[in-house]
Order: C-alpha cells, then structure tokens, then sequence
C-alpha cells in the first residue's frame, strides 16, 4: 500500500485523471484509512476548479489597442 | 540564449495554428498582427503577471513584448510553435523588469528544489462540498488573485501557466526552459501552497466559525 508522501506524490495524476488503474487502486484504499490524505486531495481537486473558473487577472480593455498602436508607430518610424 | 532564434521542439509545417497569419505579417500585411494580439494576449498578460507581480508592469511588458516578437518576426521560421516562441520573449521581458527592480531571479533557480519535494501540507480540516458556493464570483476572483500572488515567484508562474492557461506540462516546461520534472516539483508545491492559503475560507461550519474573505 502506498504511504501519505507515496500519495502527495501522485496528486498531479490524480487531479489530471491519469493515475495508472493499480496505483489508483492503491491510492484508493490509502485514502479508506487516512483522513487527511483524503482531505489534501479533496481541498486540491476543489483549489483548481475555484482558480481555472473564476477568470483571475482580466486583460485592461485597451490593452490590444496600445500594442497596435506601439507596432504600427514602429512601421511608420 | 539568442530568444529570437531558439529552436525548441521543432514542430511539423501545418500544426501551428498561427503559421498562415504570422506569413502574412511576415508578407507586409502589419494589421494582420492585431489577430496573433487578440489570440495570444490573455496568456501574455497572465504570465507576466506572474512573473512580474504587478499590473502596471505587466502591462508595459505585454506591449513590450509584441513589440518586440512584431519587430522581430523575420526570425521566426516555425521552429517552434508561434506562440511558444511569443511566450519566451515575454517571459525574458518579464524577467528583464524582475532585474531592474534588482529583485532576486528565483525563476531559474533550482537549487532547493529537491527540498521541496518534501513539502508536507499542514492544513487537514475539511471543506465543504461546494466551496465557491459561499462568495461572489468578484469575490472569489479577488481572494485566488491575491493568494496567487502571494506566491513565490517561480511557483506562481508555473501555477499560472498549467493551472489558468492550461497549458500541458511539456509546455510549461518549453516556455520557462525548465526540465520537466523541475515544472512538476514546482506545480506540486504551487497547488499545495495554493491549497494552504485557501482553506481557511472554504472549510465547512463546524471547522471554523468565522472566516472573513
């Protein structure tokens, strides 16, 4: 059986969906008898839904016409 | 490294998306540019954000780095991907403004990273079943803003890149010339550190009475 830190390191599988099926068999019944391994992978797959959805860091809106600006001053330079 | 010339991951002719766009620039067409903009924009501008920390400056570091990526297209032969080769010039635009502010270049740093790969997470309390269910979308946005930047910079950029541009690993890699297993130690501890900062306001009721966003 897998131990925590043998689990933490296959987080990034597990949130991508491509755990090979014995290791998530294994990981599996780790997280039956460990609490908080199963919180730590549950919180992580919640963390990158809440940042992949909620559209951080929004482009200022004239932003692409200050870079034409810039390119096409450059050409008539 | 010469950024304008790099040949990473010599790509088949046909797979770039923006191949026909970038011939037409590349033929004089300069506002045929404006599309490779509004297409790249967004994941310039985040990354900047993640390697620079503060907007105004990666707003001038985004048009700095079209400008330069316009004004040095006839050094582009499809090598790479266009917008892997428009992703190293602003990186390296981002990292310029990171060394005239005189702040320490972590980005390539990867002396400790064997020592993260012990990071252990601390925080065991369990979240609610539908966390983002408490705030506001404004709410929400403001709160992974400000704990994004929070942190360090060279797990905040991989975090930016794989967990908000999606890019694969093997991009992230490619576009921050970093060895793949750097990027995934890195992604690694950025999640946890991310997951850390951000529990305290989504455990449920019976964990913690008050939490204030």
């Amino acid at each position: 059986m897998l131990n925590c830190g043998q689990v933490l390191r296959e987080l990034e599988s597990y949130l991508d969906d491509s755990l090979a099926a014995d290791v998530r068999k294994d990981l599996q019944a780790h997280l039956g008898g460990c609490h908080h391994c199963e919180v730590v992978l549950d919180s992580a797959r919640h963390t990158l839904r809440i940042v992949a959805g909620c559209k951080t860091f929004e482009l200022p809106e004239s932003l692409s016409d200050r870079i034409m600006a810039s390119v096409r001053a450059q050409k008539t330079s | 490294m010469n950024l304008m010339t790099t040949t990473v991951n010599p790509i088949q002719q046909g797979q770039d998306a923006d191949a026909a766009v970038v011939a037409r620039v590349q033929a004089g067409e300069t506002e045929a540019f404006a599309d490779l903009v509004k297409r790249h924009e967004k994941r310039v501008y985040r990354t900047l954000m993640g390697i620079t920390g503060v907007r105004e400056d990666a707003e001038d570091a985004t048009q700095s780095a079209f400008l330069k990526a316009y004004l040095h297209l006839g050094d582009f032969h499809g090598a790479s991907r266009f917008s892997t080769w428009l992703l190293r010039i602003a990186i390296n635009e981002g990292l310029e403004r990171l060394r005239r502010r005189k702040q320490t270049i972590s980005i390539d740093d990867d002396q400790d990273d064997k020592d993260e790969q012990h990071f252990r997470p601390r925080e065991f309390r369990d979240w609610r079943d539908n966390p983002e269910e408490k705030y506001t979308k404004t709410e929400l946005r403001e709160l992974v803003e400000s704990e994004v930047m929070k942190l360090p910079v060279k797990y905040r950029v991989v975090v930016m890149l794989r967990d908000l541009e999606e890019q694969s690993t093997e991009e992230t890699a490619t576009a921050l010339d970093l060895e793949i297993s750097t990027v995934k130690t890195r992604l690694l501890r950025g999640r946890l550190m991310l997951r850390e900062a951000l529990a305290p306001f989504f455990l449920r009721d019976n964990e913690k009475e008050h939490v204030h966003a």
